[in-house]
């Protein structure tokens, strides 16, 4: 269960994977734009930030990335790291994002339109190699960007997510996260996870005003010649006994690194749940050489 | 239940060799395996042999024991020398095979003296002879919706078996009667899609109850195949759930596992570690274990093997080492 202090920073057993972290996103399929942001901080109070500003194939309009900035007991109502800003102030409601760069600004006012859900509250719980918990939020977002002489306002919906605990990448052998609107009232937030030869499922439903966990996700991805995702069909069912359909193609795409093993690809999509359009993100988290195996194995290089 | 469509057959030809299919292009392959657990004594008989590219023979022998890590008897031989008339009755590396009645038996013997260059263990020797007798038709993973990928093969058979043989480890001399199952592939084999599996074969020592089930991780998504054998009726998985219990070296010291056949029928497996050994092929990690299980209830052995990126395992291992 959930309490608005959660919204705030955690105290963290000391560790190497000890780690709290939260990520923002806002697409924006008409500009050809997805707008990534991600900041955390250890046990040691120290913090990074990754934000980026993307088109499709990696394409970094805006990147950047900073990591060991002390922040002392800064916490997440009034956050700063480098460039990129935060404030959560109406706890597990409302958080605002801003970044101020020399050619990228952001300020986006991002609005949960469900009550924060907590993997927790999945029958798979939330794997300790992941955190001690972890929240997912669909938001309805407003705001700003500025990129280069291009001034893009927006009035959209969003995802925000945060997680306290050990965060250890490496355990982990694939996995799918998929975050999905339709408008405010039909969202979805699914994880499947592979992990030590096992598969778990977490994340939830929002519809009808009803939120309810994931029981039961399948999932058919498409790739590129780079093993990066260009589509993918899933079907959720959900604890209240429902049926989800979600649809996506990609338009935009970041990749980067995490851990000793890993790689992240990011892929803004449009597509549809059960048939209306909606925007999806769709994060597929891959060792890094079996990601090169599969591309080499596509384009045919030995 | 629902009807149970009708099953591949295969023909006897299929128990040789497949040149045509499996002696060119990239990742050519046709390979055998037999094995015969013998938990009562806690130890795993395993035998398999593969021709690659159309003309490179390998094989690996291995008797396993209680500890994984120190193997009884370990012969591994690539560029093995073959001798024989196809697959009838021929000799990889001193591995005398031979299938005298073809889709049910195989008999195979094996003798090497540890001194011989190509084993290790605690073993000073290994004199093996195993008969296997099938206790159904071969089945082959196309018949399950997954299908049979065309980077595992172009068609696969495995069987469920009886087993009945004796081996010699230096003064321990063991006659064992048991159950057991074999394989035989034949096309491509590209280890590289694979992220993790778990081939899961079990049954009751009167044959009358049998599974075989691989659940495969690969790009992502998870494939299922195998064959539920109960009343007489060998009918495909449709579903399989199987969890392991692993150790700090990622070895499985048990495993249960519920399955679901296209009759319908459920069945449940439960095993616990009795002897095996972790072999290595390219960058992967096949942790063989033979274990004490049951089969809806009923005492069964089990062959389970885990398979596991090398690198995956070291990462996880030195951590909590």
């Amino acid at each position: 269960m959930l309490s608005p202090k959660d919204d705030l920073r955690h105290q963290l057993r000391p560790g190497p994977h000890a780690r709290e972290s939260l990520f923002y996103n806002v697409l924006l399929p008409g500009e050809g734009l997805m707008i990534f942001g991600y900041t955390w901080v250890d046990a040691e109070s120290r913090a990074g930030h990754l934000f980026a500003v993307v088109g499709d194939n990696d394409e970094r309009l805006a990147f950047s990335a900073v990591d060991g900035v002390p922040v002392g007991d800064r916490d997440f109502d009034d956050w700063a790291v480098g460039d990129m800003w935060l404030r959560h102030s109406d706890l597990l409601r409302t958080a605002s994002l801003g970044f101020s760069g020399d050619s990228v600004s952001l300020r986006a006012e991002f609005t949960g339109t469900h009550g924060a859900f907590d993997y927790a509250s999945n029958e798979d719980g939330c794997p300790p190699f992941i955190a001690d918990n972890r929240f997912e939020q669909s938001a309805h977002v407003t705001g700003e960007l500025v990129l280069g002489d291009r001034r893009i306002p927006f009035d959209t919906t969003g995802h925000r997510d945060h997680s306290w605990g050990t965060r250890d990448w490496d355990t982990l052998q694939d996995w799918k996260w998929v975050s999905g609107q339709a408008g405010d009232g039909l969202t979805l937030n699914v994880m499947q996870l592979h992990a030590r030869g096992e598969t778990t499922r977490h994340g939830y439903v929002y519809r009808d005003g009803t939120l309810a966990p994931v029981v039961d996700v399948r999932t058919q991805a498409e790739y590129d010649d780079n093993w990066w995702q260009t589509g993918l069909r899933m079907t959720v069912h959900d604890a209240a006994g429902r049926q989800t359909s979600l649809t996506a193609r990609r338009y935009a795409l970041l990749r980067f690194d995490a851990g000793d093993r890993l790689t992240l690809h990011e892929a803004g999509c449009t597509g549809t749940i059960d048939g209306h359009p909606a925007l999806v993100h769709f994060e597929a988290g891959w060792d890094r050489s079996y990601a090169q195996s599969q591309a080499r194995s596509r384009t045919g290089t030995p | 239940m629902t009807a149970t469509p009708e099953l591949t057959r295969f023909a006897p030809e299929d128990d040789l060799l497949h040149d045509e299919i499996s002696r060119s292009g990239p990742h050519a392959r046709e390979s055998l395996l037999l094995t015969a657990p013998i938990p009562e004594e806690r130890l795993l008989v395993f035998l398999y042999l593969w021709r690659e590219g159309g003309n490179r023979w390998g094989r690996f022998v291995f008797v396993g024991g209680p500890d994984m890590d120190t193997p009884l008897f370990v012969s591994h031989s690539d560029g093995a020398a073959f001798s024989g008339e196809d697959l009838r009755d021929f000799t990889v590396g001193g591995l005398h095979w031979r299938q005298p009645e073809p889709l049910r038996v195989a008999e195979v013997d094996f003798s090497e003296r540890s001194a011989g260059g190509t084993s290790i263990g605690t073993a000073p020797g290994l004199d093996l002879s195993v008969r296997f007798e099938g206790i159904h038709e071969p089945f082959s993973w196309h018949d399950n919706a997954d299908g049979c990928p065309d980077w595992v093969a172009h068609n696969r058979y495995e069987q469920s078996g009886l087993t009945r043989g004796v081996l010699t480890l230096g003064d321990r001399r063991v006659e064992f009667a048991g159950a057991g199952h074999r394989d035989h592939s034949w096309g491509s084999r590209n280890w590289n899609m694979l992220q993790h599996w778990k081939w899961m074969n079990a049954a009751t020592p009167d044959g009358a109850v049998s599974l075989h089930a691989m659940i495969m991780s690969v790009k992502g998504e998870t494939l299922v195949n195998g064959y539920l054998n109960r009343d007489g009726l060998v009918s495909p998985i449709s579903a399989a759930h199987a969890s392991a219990t692993l150790d700090e070296r990622m070895y499985h010291r048990a495993l249960s596992g519920r399955f679901t056949d296209e009759a319908g029928r459920e069945m449940t497996l439960e095993c616990e570690y009795a002897a095996g050994w972790s072999m290595p092929i390219q960058h992967l990690l096949l942790n063989e274990i033979g274990m004490t299980a049951t089969l809806d209830g009923h005492p069964a052995v089990a062959h389970v093997e885990l398979g596991w990126p090398a690198d995956y395992v070291r990462a996880l291992t030195e951590v909590s080492a």
